[in-house]
């Protein structure tokens, strides 16, 4: 890996080394990961009554209904949002898309009455410089529902992180001032699902009345406010428009995942005075007793948060200290992006826990526009002192990084390391059959937010399933017959060569 | 392309005369027997108003935009006007919206595609192109090796030289990238200004490449255009006339072209200053 120009360093580090990533920048081998679109419109469609309508070519709208409807729309909001384009073609790119626009936008208001419509836009029609406000404007004056727009060519953002950023902050855009708030009521920002959608299943009692055998972390932020006496008010982003509007009506912002949570707390206290509590992504012990007691010296509710901390620790430190017995002293190997070599929030989180339990931790498949990106997450970390190993390097494009090298690099032996992979599909099957026989913990964003999936995610209830499944992989790779793929399939001589 | 049908253009600056110089020659190489086809690539769309008797015709644009690109639009976009000469204009946007260059880029895909000016046997196709070549679309003309052979109309005029002298600089860029294009020379629509003729001359002589002819101005141009029509057709006796048919005959028998080196924009200005203008 060092011959190939990867280094362990800091985190700050890595960001102060990376310039900042704009649509000029020219970082060898990075042309961003995601089209803007994509993000904008899958984050659009956590709403619900509402119309996500397209402008640009009809292909560009393929990507995202694509997207959102197979495997990724198991943890995307609503995977049957409509999304109609406006068919952007050759022609209109001659002479103006702008009357299309305004045509499609009646048409949808009239064929699917939504409350809202919100338009993005794409690189064709941004290049030729549509002038979409005044379509828009033109078009509302005879449409019921309220429309709004969300720049999203896919151009303009070559990180994802620029383009979460972005696209979050039109959230507060639509939101209206309201002139009262109510009385301990607490949003929670950055969170994908609403909390209906983990609702218990009565009659399942293996899954003690849960839906999954952990809980996800819409409902464990929940119990964490409900448990210190207040209310949620909405969790954004999701809901209609009734319910993203008039979200400033609550007393405080809390914040889960910090990409989404920040720029948008930090837009709702400009504009409406909406105040937040400073801390994000509460995984493991310290970060949770953290996140719980700041929301709680805000709102007055330090006695109550003390106690009801207290019984959770009681609940939960038997596993910590279990879990402690098998990692303590041992390297965590954190994954950042499988494919996509941009998450950053998370996996910080997670080297956090880890750090509780004893680990040695070092973060790797992050690209360093990536974190530059994310400016806000790292600004947060740094706050809380939290500056551990990463490995910077000019990642290939879209591939993995071999686990085997890592581990080769660092000269680690078996039974000194576990690995905590990232971003594995729900249908992804790999793991199982691993020939290096290592230990490792999914940690795929798509495991926490799918109904009936196991999360390890945030809370004193996410850390209880993190330490559960550290225990089960150290335990599983420990186990000496293990069997290899082809001695499933063929038989005991092909176990001779593992 | 058709080796057959030789394809030249005419750059210049907007306003500058080339439309007029354009359907002159044409209207005059159509009299000498030749069969011109005349390619309006400009968003203002009047190229061939003067051959179409004062009308305006329905453009590419438009009518792709109507009935999407096929032969049968392309068929709807050719008009017939004096003496039988093809007519078709590319079109554009409304100012202010989309890309008029992407218009300009299909229209020649369309003529190309659907082999115009083999199915019509054209034996000499006249670009009409906006020169302050503004983004690539407009230099399609000579891009691709649809026109190999390009004329520049300048006044002696600042605005005007620096056009031309764009126009000349794409011209040595395309060449540098192995493309056929050549300038043939330079046409002057002259304006009246003091020295014209010699500041013509002198900026042709920099980019070394040839005066083709000085085209007086003259109160027939716009006689005929009132009616409709080019000097040709309306005045056929006219000195002006003589003049556009002198440049036809040059055109036809041109063989020379160059590939120009083009001025600073400070040479431009130098150039200016040895002719100053009287200041009243
Ligand atoms: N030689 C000339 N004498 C007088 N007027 C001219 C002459 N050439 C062009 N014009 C006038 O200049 C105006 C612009 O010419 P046009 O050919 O339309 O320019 P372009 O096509 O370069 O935009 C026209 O109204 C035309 O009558
Ligand atoms: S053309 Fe642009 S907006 Fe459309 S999918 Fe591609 S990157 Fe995204
Ligand atoms: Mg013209």
């Amino acid at each position: 890996m060092q011959k190939q120009g990867f280094k362990w360093v800091k985190v700050s580090e890595m960001f102060e080394k990376t310039p900042e990533a704009d649509f000029n920048c020219d970082y060898p081998g990075y042309s961003g990961l995601w089209c803007r679109l994509i993000m904008a419109v899958t984050s659009y469609a956590m709403t619900k009554n509402s119309v996500a309508v397209i402008h640009g070519p009809s292909n560009c709208a393929w990507a995202i209904r694509n997207f959102c409807q197979t495997d990724y729309s198991l943890y995307y909001g609503n995977p049957f949002l409509h999304m109609p384009v406006t068919g952007i073609d050759q022609n209109d790119v001659i002479s103006g898309g702008a009357d299309k626009l305004v045509s499609t936008l009646k048409q949808v208001d009239k064929d699917y009455n939504p409350e809202h419509i919100c338009v993005f836009d794409t690189c064709s029609t941004a290049l030729i410089g549509d002038d979409i406000e005044t379509a828009i404007s033109t078009a509302q004056k005879e449409c019921k529902a309220r429309i709004d727009y969300i720049p999203s060519a896919g151009f303009t953002a070559p990180s994802l992180g620029k383009s979460i950023e972005e696209t979050a902050l039109k959230y507060a855009d639509i939101m209206e001032y309201q002139a009262e708030t109510t009385e301990n009521s607490v949003n929670i920002l950055g969170q994908y699902k609403e909390q209906q959608d983990s609702s218990p299943m009565p009659g399942k009692k293996r899954c003690k009345n849960r839906r999954g055998k952990y809980s996800d972390d819409a409902s464990e932020l929940t119990r964490l406010v409900e448990g210190i006496g207040l209310n949620i008010y909405r969790i954004l982003i999701s809901g209609t428009y009734d319910y993203i509007k008039t979200a400033p009506q609550a007393k405080v912002n809390v914040i889960s995942c910090p990409t989404w949570g920040f720029p948008l707390a930090k837009r709702m206290e400009e504009i409406f005075g909406t105040p937040y509590v400073n801390q994000s992504i509460p995984i493991g012990i310290e970060p949770t007793k953290k996140w719980v007691m700041e929301l709680a010296k805000f709102t007055g509710r330090e006695i109550e948060a003390e106690k009801f901390i207290h019984q959770e620790l009681q609940e939960l430190t038997p596993m910590f200290e279990r879990a402690k017995t098998y990692v303590s002293g041992k390297v965590a190997l954190i994954e950042c992006g499988r494919n996509s070599q941009t998450a950053f929030a998370r996996p910080m989180a997670l080297a956090r826990a880890l750090e509780e339990l004893g680990m040695h931790v070092r973060l790797f498949g992050l690209h360093p526009l990536e974190l530059r990106a994310k400016a806000m997450d790292f600004e947060y970390f740094m706050k809380e002192g939290f500056d551990p190993l990463i490995l910077d390097g000019n990642y290939a494009y879209q591939q993995p990084v071999n686990i085997a090298h890592i581990i080769e690099d660092l000269r680690l032996k078996q039974g000194e390391y576990v690995y905590f992979t990232q971003d594995v599909f729900p249908a992804a099957k790999g793991g199982v059959f691993d020939p290096a026989n290592i230990p490792r913990v999914e940690t795929g964003v798509h495991l926490r937010r799918v109904i009936n999936a196991p999360g390890r995610g945030v809370g004193f209830r996410g850390a209880r399933a993190l330490y559960e499944n550290i225990i089960e992989a150290v335990m599983f790779s420990e186990r000496g017959s293990k069997s290899t793929l082809y001695g499933r399939v063929h038989g005991d001589f092909y176990e001779s060569f593992s | 392309m058709n080796s057959l049908t030789r394809q030249i253009a005419i750059y210049g600056k907007g306003g500058i005369g080339k439309s007029t110089i354009s359907s002159n020659i044409t209207a005059a190489l159509s009299c000498l027997g030749k069969k011109p086809a005349q390619i309006g690539c400009d968003p203002k769309a009047d190229s061939v108003n003067t051959l179409m008797g004062g009308d305006f015709i329905e453009t590419i644009s438009e009518i792709t935009r109507k009935y999407g690109s096929s032969e049968e639009s392309l068929n709807r976009a050719i008009c017939r006007g004096f003496n039988d000469i093809l007519c078709v204009e590319s079109g554009g946007p409304i100012p202010g919206q989309g890309c008029a260059g992407r218009g300009v880029l299909v229209a020649l895909d369309l003529i190309r595609k659907y082999r115009f000016f083999e199915k019509n046997n054209i034996d000499i196709a006249v670009y009409d192109v906006l020169g302050d070549i503004v983004c690539g679309g407009f230099a399609q003309p000579i891009r691709h090796s649809y026109a190999e052979e390009v004329y520049i109309v300048t006044s002696g005029e600042y605005m005007s030289l620096y056009a031309a002298n764009n126009i000349a600089s794409s011209i040595k860029l395309f060449a540098g990238q192995g493309l056929n294009v050549r300038l043939a020379g330079i046409i002057g629509n002259l304006r009246n200004v003091k020295d014209e003729e010699e500041i013509i001359g002198e900026f042709a002589r920099k980019l070394q490449i040839p005066v083709i002819q000085p085209v007086p101005r003259s109160d027939y141009v716009q006689a005929a255009e009132l009616q409709g029509k080019t000097v040709v057709e309306a005045y056929p006796g006219s000195r002006q006339a003589e003049v556009y048919f002198e440049l036809a005959h040059k055109i036809i028998d041109n063989r020379r072209q160059f590939i120009p080196q083009p001025l600073y924009r400070q040479e431009i200005i130098d150039l200016l200053n040895i002719y100053p203008e009287k200041v009243s």
